[in-house]
């Protein structure tokens, strides 16, 4: 069970908006059976206990809660403090933490002493887990079919399915952006040594004139067409490890991923500081632009990809020196 | 092949310098040399039938008309255009029969050119430029390439505050003076040069002139093609070519025409 606490006693953090606002918005409360071996919070993220301790059976319906750190520290409390949630007074017996700025403005009671504080009755939701993950779909249609339509089921995989979808458009994106960007640059690089070569045909026919060999003059060419191809790719590096942090910072995305786990998988049974503190039907997915920081695989892509286009390129002027019969040009010239 | 020396296949001149040139080593034979190409299926004759010898110390001028096929000519001895038919020997060597790159190496080795518009590379020093054939050629040690090139500088009178300069920073003169050192950095025995005065002013053309005689006068067999009047006259020998073929060759003989309709022209051209 979840609620917003809009009369809530407790001060409350602020968070960034996309467009820049920072907007103060109610703690969550959410209800939890005090039985339950899993859980997550607002936008699925799994709680880590720092302090205190997680809920017993014996604390089914007292005032007791656990309380974000975050959410903590603003109002100055800490394990044993207290405070009042619609009227009634808690005393807080564990703080964790979570990687969402959401989740990291709630607090967790035992579900009977939420349902008589907030006089509701029942759950919002329950959480059914498969034992792997290739079972979810069949466990979601037999419950669709036990339950019929006065039920919504709904697996992890479709609830965060627009944001999966979204995050593999915008992947896709970025990589249809980079190979259009890689052609881009092979073609602009092709046509300024086609040009570039072009604009030297009087200086190769008066080679060939003076005796430098097919080879003599491309070896030349080939010469400067690999120098620029080591220093392009060093730039690359260079601005590959100053700015690519910062790339990388700036465009990282963590949201749950619709991997459903076994209960098995976080350990279980009760939980230690710094332990999980709910074994979460979800794993983060963490976007992270690795790529766009130096490491082996990036410098061996760099590296790769200059010499591939050094290789490519060389061909242009190979195939128009040998085109180029000296004696038209010197002619001409 | 016999041996055409100062002989030509218009009869209308007389043979010149055979006598005086005879017993000189022959660097040059052509027989029947021709080349021949299609334009808009007509055949155009470039070079037509040309015979003739040259020999070791000869200062040669190719004059004619534009287009009359004298560059042609120039480029088929230098072996950089293919005779359509001919036999022609440079050297002792039958260039028609030259793979392309024994072709390459009897250019680095035996000729030298001069080009109207220089042709120094642009990037390249002065030094560099006149060092290029030689490091082209290979077996020598920078030091030496530089040091040869230093001297040819010299004696082209390009001081040495000059050789660093780059070709935009020489005048058109000492442009052409580099180009005649660079010409002659691998000592070749035969030095091709097409209207080497052509983007020169009269007194650095004068200079240039005096260069290449003088050159001829070392042993070299100098062969210029131009339009310069100037130069067929100190010519030990001058073919003068009209639509291919070779009208005239001889000795220059200045123009007998009365001086009043000369200045006349003059006059007009003004």
């Amino acid at each position: 069970m979840r609620r917003s606490d809009t009369a809530s006693t407790l001060k409350t953090g602020t968070i960034q908006t996309p467009d820049g606002r920072s907007i103060s918005i109610p703690p969550t409360v959410n209800g939890i059976s005090t039985g339950a071996a899993h859980f997550t919070l607002a936008g699925g993220s799994t709680p880590t206990l720092v302090a205190g301790r997680t809920f017993q059976a014996s604390d089914a319906t007292s005032y007791v809660a656990m309380m974000s750190q975050t959410l903590a520290e603003n109002n100055s409390l800490t394990v044993g403090s207290t405070f009042t949630l619609k009227g009634k007074t808690f005393t807080i017996i564990g703080l964790y933490t979570t990687d969402q700025e959401f989740a990291n403005n709630s607090l967790v009671v035992p579900l009977a002493t939420m349902q008589s504080v907030f006089s509701l009755s029942g759950v919002d939701s329950i959480t059914v887990y498969a034992q792997s993950y290739e079972q979810v779909d069949a466990l979601a249609a037999r419950l669709r079919n036990t339950l019929g339509k006065a039920y919504d089921v709904v697996t992890e995989a479709s609830t965060y399915a627009n944001t999966i979808n979204g995050l593999n458009t915008a992947q896709n994106s970025i990589k249809l952006a980079l190979i259009v960007a890689i052609v881009t640059a092979t073609l602009v690089i092709i046509f300024a040594v086609f040009i570039t070569v072009r604009e030297r045909t009087i200086e190769i026919g008066t080679l060939k004139a003076i005796g430098a060999s097919h080879w003599q003059v491309i070896r030349q060419f080939w010469g400067e067409v690999l120098a620029i191809s080591v220093v392009a790719a060093l730039i690359a590096v260079g601005l590959l490890a100053t700015l690519g942090p910062v790339i990388s910072n700036a465009f990282n995305v963590s949201t749950p991923t619709n991997t459903t786990t076994t209960p098995g998988r976080f350990g279980g049974g009760p939980f230690g500081a710094g332990r999980a503190l709910f074994a979460s039907p979800v794993a983060n997915l963490n976007v992270h632009l690795s790529s766009a920081t130096l490491n082996a695989q990036a410098l061996l892509i760099i590296v790769g990809l200059g010499m591939g286009l050094a290789v490519l390129t060389s061909a242009i002027p190979a195939w128009y020196v040998a085109r180029i019969k000296p004696a038209e040009v010197l002619r001409r010239g | 092949m016999p041996k055409y020396v100062g002989s030509t296949d218009s009869p209308t001149r007389a043979p010149v310098a055979a006598k005086s040139w005879a017993e000189q080593p022959v660097t040059i034979v052509a027989q029947g040399l021709s080349k021949y190409f299609k334009h808009t299926g007509r055949l155009i004759k470039a070079v037509d039938e040309a015979n003739f010898t040259f020999t070791e110390g000869q200062f040669i001028t190719i004059t004619g008309p534009s287009g009359s096929g004298k560059s042609t000519l120039l480029y088929i001895l230098s072996g950089l255009d293919k005779a359509t038919k001919g036999e022609l020997q440079v050297d002792g060597v039958d260039v028609r029969r030259l793979s392309g790159r024994k072709e390459n190496r009897l250019r680095r080795q035996r000729m030298g050119f001069v080009f109207q518009s220089f042709h120094l590379l642009p990037t390249l020093t002065a030094l560099e430029n006149v060092m290029l054939p030689v490091q082209l050629l290979g077996g020598k040690s920078p030091e030496e390439m530089r040091e040869r090139a230093r001297v040819l500088l010299f004696q082209f009178g390009i001081n040495e505050d000059r050789h660093s300069h780059r070709p935009g920073k020489l005048s058109g003169g000492q442009q052409q003076r580099v180009a005649i050192a660079r010409a002659l950095a691998n000592d070749p025995r035969v030095i091709l040069a097409d209207e080497p005065t052509g983007n020169l002013d009269t007194f650095n053309g004068k200079r240039i002139v005096e260069l290449l005689k003088k050159l001829s006068e070392q042993g070299k067999t100098v062969i210029v093609v131009t339009h310069d009047r100037s130069i067929a006259r100190v010519a030990d020998v001058r073919l003068e070519m009209e639509d291919g073929r070779i009208r005239g060759m001889g000795n220059y003989v200045a123009p007998t025409r009365p001086p009043t309709l000369a200045r006349k022209k003059k006059g007009k051209k003004k």
